[in-house]
């Protein structure tokens, strides 16, 4: 490959592209070339580095906030249907625990003192899961009220 | 410079699954890079900066549609460069970048003459162009972007991008020379 030739291919190639072998062949042979090519090469990274308007500021904190007020959070919500299956899975364990040993051991240890205290427990966690339910879909439910009032308007 | 820790498209990952904050990272290492190109576009330094927080909103709230096909830096530049293009829609030309290159003063004689030469030739390089053509020298020489990113962004054939950039790569050796440039920087 002649060194112009070699030259032309080493200008006409993409930023971070793959030089092709036989270029890359010359270029180890041609101290000239090497030379050259090297001077490009550092002409190239310094000017995408190179401090453009370097008066500037830092304003990552006030596009920071501006991004937090946009709304779109992008936070995991979790699916409906595991939300349900969890539901159906407390209400589930609630009448089936009745039909348990361990339930009968407790009843037979504690007698039926034990009936009230176990309920108001288990009617606690329904109410806590529920309302975690309804407070992570808080704005789901408020579109959900407003479009139902507009169709009764 | 500063140094980041993670990779960008790690972040974006992480972004896209609900951390927010890591978005500041991003917004950090490319605000600069954003407010030149906003300098181009506007030529003032409020609008710049407007400019900015405006790109930084807009890929925050499509970063759900980054898919990861191309490096997230290329696709943040796409995004600016669109918002720049739809806002100075009837107004003037962009200006180049070119035309504002300084030379820093913290730098040894030789590398200042150095730079001098480089801009120079890139300046003459962006002259001999006509307008609309001259953002393709922008997004080549001082954003990294490969001649596909260029087309897919300008719309410009991508031969016509690739000539534009070839000519003022040759006004670049031609100034590098014999310069000090080659004796430093042997590989």
């Amino acid at each position: 490959m002649k060194c112009e030739q070699a030259m032309e291919q080493y200008l006409r190639a993409d930023n971070d592209a793959y030089l092709p072998l036989a270029l890359r062949i010359h270029l180890r042979m041609c101290g000239k070339c090497r030379k050259e090519a090297a001077a490009m090469r550092w002409a190239l990274e310094m000017l995408r580095k190179e401090e453009l308007h370097s008066a500037y500021g830092d304003i990552s904190g006030s596009v920071m906030d501006a991004v937090r007020n946009s709304g779109n959070s992008y936070g995991r919500t979790m699916p409906l249907r595991n939300w349900v299956s969890g539901e159906v899975i407390i209400i589930a364990s609630i009448f089936l625990v009745q039909f348990s040993d361990d339930r009968h051991w407790l009843n037979n240890f504690f007698g039926s003192n034990l009936e009230v205290p176990l309920y108001i427990v288990l009617g606690v966690l329904v109410t806590v899961y529920s309302a975690l339910f309804v407070v992570s879909r808080l704005e789901e439910f408020k579109e959900k009220v407003v479009k139902w009032q507009n169709r009764q308007g | 410079m500063e140094e980041y820790k993670y990779v960008d498209e790690y972040i974006i990952k992480k972004v896209q699954q609900g951390n927010a904050g890591l978005f500041e990272q991003v917004v950090k290492k490319y605000q600069k890079r954003i407010f030149s190109m906003g300098m181009m576009f506007f030529r003032n330094p409020d609008d710049a900066s407007d400019y900015v927080q405006e790109v930084f909103i807009k890929t925050f709230n499509n970063i759900q549609t980054y898919r990861g096909q191309s490096k997230f830096y290329y696709w943040l530049i796409r995004v600016a460069y669109n918002h720049g293009i739809n806002m100075v829609k009837g107004m003037k030309r962009a200006e180049s970048l070119v035309d504002t290159l300084v030379v820093d003063g913290d730098i040894s004689p030789e590398e200042s003459q150095l730079k001098k030469d480089i801009f120079s030739a890139l300046q003459h390089a962006v002259d001999d162009l006509p307008e609309k053509y001259r953002i393709c020298i922008d997004l080549y020489f001082f954003y990294g972007c490969p001649y596909h990113e260029i087309t897919a962004m300008t719309g410009f054939p991508v031969n016509t991008v690739k000539s534009h950039v070839f000519r003022a790569k040759q006004l670049l050796r031609d100034a590098l020379k014999g310069s000090v440039a080659e004796e430093y920087h042997e590989m």
